[in-house]
């Protein structure tokens, strides 16, 4: 499983190429088939060790379902999914396996390494279960409860801001930022490599969300520990990321470096969208690009680059002829016929 | 991130130590402070109690023993005798027995000169308390020493037996009737709808095609079939086994379809995904997570279901499809009253109609409290 | 921001919203006082549970049961009679809740649109169908004849038509930029975008030219690239159709972009009001000042947010004193528990309430020190 050919960087952890999720669009009385969404379609992209990558997008662009299938909490239609674990490997060192070729017993052994923080902070944690059920659940289904247990959990509600007491208390006793917390502490508790963050913070107010990703920064570096972070917030995304990818209707329309992508966008989409985010200074010039339309419909897209028909650069080509994701700059990739050739404007940095 | 909200979640102060509320606590607050239901549970208490656990204790004689006096009207327990004497101790008169010239029918009259006093924890007719611990003390009866005194509190039957009695040991099959086939349907319902629900696909086809076969079956023609098609010759414990798994096998596809719907939204929930990314089995899911999120609909389900099953077995044991004689239960005791004749001659038949009325009664009571009380964060 | 003056819409005194719950009193809205000037936008800001969205149902008398409101909002209504201009004074806190008045004022004065476009409109009826019933409802015509048109002395007005109400109807679709209007107006909401159900929304609120448009988070729902078209959407429309605004949102960037002043409303209680200008370069409340510093802002990179220390507190079992004051970073313990501040003009326009800047607290060195620091 050693096959390091196309992977450039000793340090990457996680590598998704092509992956794809379909799914049937079925009508009629026999429920037959007759299309299907293309949540996500052709995805590329890598996430480093210690790092996080930020996959922002509108809603229905499928990164919370991109989120999910590398997860295989939703079953790829395609692609592959490769993957450093440690639990995994008899050797101790960690080892690439490839997601989808595994078993289920071997996927609930990666899923150690792997965890997810929800959205929700309400429905993420059963109503029914205390909150040392919650966090030692992950610990129960592989099998490493113990005499250390209660003093584990006690030491993860520590870590992210919660008291000792709270730990026989239920959810609904919490406020939306505090059970955030709980949910936090749960997918530390297997002790992971990787978390995948579906919106962390999307439900919570201003002050909280500010509060939660402090925490999520400070946890990062306390374990090493790398993001995906799935959000619609372009400046929340920013101030977390270290890379951002962008998504528009199941594709990846770029992805760089935080900042190299913020003050230098090669995507026309990119632009568009950071030029559309209000701006807390009321003395800032209100001159934005206003995109056009609707976001395209992933069960009917358009033909050629899905985003040409609110595209200000467009051409005849772009309606015609779809653009692959191309690394214009070094470790800076974009999916535009035109990339690097368009003036366009970022924020400045 | 509306503030619509009228009432605001109550927030835990953060310095306060305070006693945690579990969703049950939360539902045992509630439910307390419906009184009617909370006097429905103790109503059944005492029935589970003298008629399921300690029948033979509350019975001043066993469901079979036969005596002289056929069809005795009732002696009720008396304070005061015909003289206006008044004693402490309650005494009943005794029966003497005529031969109406008219009808050429034998009738018990009270005779007010015979008074045989009543005692309580009397020794009387050995038993054995759970099948196995051998007593003999009974908790009323006739001064064990002479032969003659009898207390029929709700008259005889036609061979002589306590009426009072009877209905209580035939409480302990109805009443038992009613707890087991609702088990069996909880069991099969719950199970089958919960599988439905979550794998979908062939399966749920498959379990709502048979709950839709069932929901159309016309029930009393089938119990007719079925009914005919137990055998004569089998025990009466085979019979009534055969009778409660019937009631259950015909009823459990409303609660299927119930417990589908629910465990199919269950499924969207964001904790069942969030166990599944933890690498949960399907079993963990369906039994921690999915099963327990529809337990308050069920219980409520259940609770209204039994007097249902109670009624049913009534029904069927009256019209003589389920239990037979000699079981014991009410079905079979109503079976007494099933003419005009047996009626006007012994009225006393129909005293096991408020048993199962008020069983009936405290179950949707109880039922009623219970839904009220599980939803505890409504008004 | 007290005085009466010619350009006042709407004023807000001593707003007091209560409501009786089975687990104590909570005041969502404590002691308001604000004013709405003819044309421009008033931003109302705050997190969850502040008691922002009651306010606006207070103004249009809609306060839920069982709350109780006291306290006055007047609305100053401006008609034009034998050719001169005359304000009347409507107190709309008195007016029966559900009385023949206070339902002309709503839909027609004062217009609403929500954050949930999708179940603001009636499924089973098309989007032409609203707005029409809107019209008809609210917009009257004047009855003209020749000899009036030249003196612009109208006296009657009449409801106007099925066939006109149409026109306005495609019109105002037009108008909010919707494509295709004239076949959109026989759609139903299910067949439109998020979107464009925001803007039917906003084509409805705006055809019975209201004076004052209460948008309540109307853009948290859509996508950043719909929020903008529909931000510009509102600004445009305001300054063609003279309307004032009370915008209410938690996102400080939407704010910025559209308010001219601005509330920041904390626990029930206006914290600090004024020009959107003068809090976000210089806010004087300390939660304002930790909110603004709370946002991650793009374009600029933080190494770590400010926050806001522990959470808001139970509306059932408010911190005496300042409510905001066990999170406060300048608590001045043995005060700010003590004394409920009072809202105090802190710059020309600008009032917070905080007893840092309470002229009838002493300015003690302590004060002096954390005001130097802010």
């Amino acid at each position: 499983m050693a096959d390091n050919g196309n992977v450039k960087d000793e340090n990457i952890l996680l590598e998704v190429k092509g992956l794809k999720k379909y799914f049937p669009i079925t009508g009629g009385m026999m429920r037959k088939v007759v299309g299907y969404v293309k949540a996500v379609d052709d995805v590329n992209f890598f996430v480093r060790e210690g790092e996080t990558l930020g996959l922002v997008g509108e809603s229905g662009c499928g990164k919370t379902t991109a989120g999910r299938a590398v997860m295989r909490l939703y079953e790829p239609t395609d692609g592959e999914v490769r993957f450093k674990s440690r639990a995994l490997s008899k050797s101790g060192k960690p080892e690439w396996v490839s997601l989808r070729e595994l078993n289920k017993e071997q996927l609930k052994t990666v899923y150690q390494d792997i965890s997810m923080i929800f959205q929700d902070p309400i429905g993420s944690l059963n109503p029914r279960m205390t909150v040392y059920d919650i966090i030692t659940e992950p610990l129960l289904i592989h099998n490493k409860v113990g005499p250390n247990t209660e003093e584990h959990v006690i030491q993860l509600l520590q870590r992210v801001g919660l008291r000792p007491e709270h730990i026989r208390r239920y959810p609904h006793e919490f406020s939306g930022g505090q059970r955030q917390r709980i949910g936090i502490a749960r997918s530390l508790a297997l002790n992971p490599q990787l978390i995948i963050c579906d919106e962390p913070v999307s439900a919570l107010d201003v002050s909280v969300q500010a509060q939660t990703l402090n925490l999520l920064n400070d946890l990062k570096e306390d374990f090493n520990l790398a993001y995906i972070f799935v959000a619609h917030d372009l400046s929340v995304v920013q101030h977390i990321s270290d890379r951002v990818a962008v998504m528009y209707v199941g594709r990846i329309a770029e992805m760089a470096e935080s900042i190299e992508l913020y003050s230098q966008p090669l995507h026309p989409y990119t632009e568009a969208l950071m030029s559309s985010v209000p701006r807390p200074n009321p003395r800032a010039k209100k001159q934005r690009i206003i995109m056009e339309g609707d976001v395209a419909d992933p069960g009917n897209p358009p033909p050629g680059c899905l985003f040409h028909p609110r595209c200000r650069y467009v051409q005849e080509k772009c309606k015609i002829e779809v653009p692959e994701l191309r690394e214009i700059k070094p470790d800076h990739y974009a999916a535009c016929h035109f990339a690097g050739e368009l003036d366009l404007k970022g924020v400045a940095m | 991130m509306s503030d619509a909200a009228v009432i605001p979640v109550q927030e835990t102060k953060d310095d306060a130590v305070k006693i945690s509320q579990s969703y049950w606590s939360l539902v045992w607050w509630k439910f307390k402070r419906n009184r009617l239901a909370v006097v429905a549970a103790f109503i059944l208490a005492a029935y589970y109690i003298t008629c399921l656990i300690f029948p033979e204790f509350f019975a001043p004689y066993s469901k079979g023993l036969e005596s002289d006096y056929i069809e005795a009207r009732p002696t009720y327990p008396q304070f005061v005798d015909a003289d206006g004497n008044f004693s402490l101790r309650p005494f009943v008169y005794g029966l003497d027995e005529e031969i109406d010239v008219a009808t050429r029918s034998r009738q018990f009259v009270v005779n007010e000169s015979v008074k045989y006093p009543l005692y309580f924890f009397v020794e009387g007719e050995p038993y054995k308390l759970f099948g196995f611990i051998p007593a003999k003390t009974h908790f009323f009866g006739t001064d064990p020493a002479d032969p003659d005194a009898k207390v029929f509190l709700l008259g005889t039957d036609r061979l002589g037996r306590d009426q009072f009695s009877r209905i209580l040991f035939g409480g302990r099959i109805s009443l038992f009737i009613g707890l087991f086939s609702v088990a069996v349907f909880l069991f099969v319902g719950v199970t089958l709808g919960a599988a439905s629900g979550y794998y979908g696909g062939a399966t749920d086809i498959v379990v709502m095609r048979i709950t839709e076969l069932l929901s159309a079956f016309p029930q009393e023609p089938l119990f007719l079939a079925l009914g005919a098609a137990v055998p004569v010759s089998w025990p009466s414990t085979r019979v009534f086994f055969m009778v409660t798994i019937l009631l259950a096998l015909i009823q459990w596809g409303g609660l299927a379809r119930q417990v589908r719907g629910l465990v199919l939204s269950g499924r969207e929930e964001q904790y069942v995904l969030a166990a599944r990314s933890f690498g949960a089995s399907d079993r963990r899911i369906i039994f921690n997570h999915l099963i327990p999120a529809t337990m308050s609909h069920v219980i409520v389900i259940a609770t209204l279901k039994i007097p249902g099953m109670i009624l049913l077995e009534t029904a069927l044991s009256f019209l003589g499809l389920g239990l037979v004689p000699p079981t014991v239960s009410w079905g079979t005791l109503l079976q007494n009253a099933n003419t005009v004749r047996s009626i006007s001659a012994a009225p006393w038949y129909l005293f096991v109609t408020p048993f199962i009325l008020f069983a009936i009664l405290a179950y949707n009571l109880l039922g009623d409290g219970l839904r009220d009380a599980m939803d505890p964060y409504s008004k | 921001m007290n005085e009466i003056t010619d350009d006042v819409l709407v004023s807000i005194r001593d707003l007091r919203i209560r409501f009786d719950v089975r687990d104590g009193i909570v005041n969502a809205v404590d002691g308001a006082n604000f004013t709405i000037r003819r044309g421009k936008t008033l931003g109302v800001i705050g997190e969850s549970g502040c008691g922002k969205s009651m306010t606006a149902k207070a103004i249009m008398n809609m306060v839920p049961k069982p709350g109780i409101m006291t306290g006055e909002v007047t609305l100053y209504k401006r008609h034009v009679e034998n050719g001169s201009q005359i304000v009347e004074e409507i107190r709309l806190d008195q007016l029966d809740k559900d009385g023949e008045e206070i339902r002309k004022i709503r839909g027609g004065t004062i217009t609403m649109i929500f954050q949930e476009p999708m179940s603001s409109l009636t499924p089973v009826f098309s989007a032409g169908f609203h707005i029409m019933e809107a019209v008809k409802l609210h917009r009257f015509l004047p009855i003209e004849s020749i000899g009036e048109t030249m003196t612009r002395n109208i006296q009657k007005k009449r409801q106007v038509s099925l066939e006109e109400a149409r026109e306005i109807a495609i019109d105002m679709l037009q108008k909010v930029g919707l494509p295709n209007a004239a076949q959109r107006v026989d759609s139903y909401p299910h067949q439109l975008s998020g979107g464009q159900r925001q803007r039917v929304m906003i084509a409805i609120a705006l055809s019975t030219h209201p004076d004052l448009l209460i948008a309540d988070e109307p853009t948290t729902a859509l996508d950043v690239s719909i929020e903008a078209q529909i931000l510009d959407l509102m600004r445009e429309l305001q300054e063609t159709v003279d309307m004032a605004i009370l915008f209410i949102t938690h996102n400080m960037g939407v704010i910025a972009e559209m308010a001219d002043e601005m509330v920041v409303m904390y626990m029930g209680k206006e914290v600090e009001e004024g020009s959107v200008i003068d809090i976000f370069e210089n806010p004087k409340h300390p939660y304002t000042r930790l909110l603004l510093a709370s946002i991650p802002e793009i374009g600029e990179k933080k190494r770590e947010l400010a926050t806001i220390k522990g959470m808001t507190p139970s509306p059932f079992d408010l911190p005496t004193g300042c409510v905001f004051h066990p999170r406060c970073p300048d608590f001045m313990p043995g005060k700010c528990d003590v004394v409920k501040p009072l809202l105090a003009t802190v710059a020309k326009n600008q009032n917070a309430r905080c007893l840092m800047y309470d002229p009838c607290w002493p300015d003690t060195a302590e004060a002096q020190a954390i005001k130097a620091k802010a």
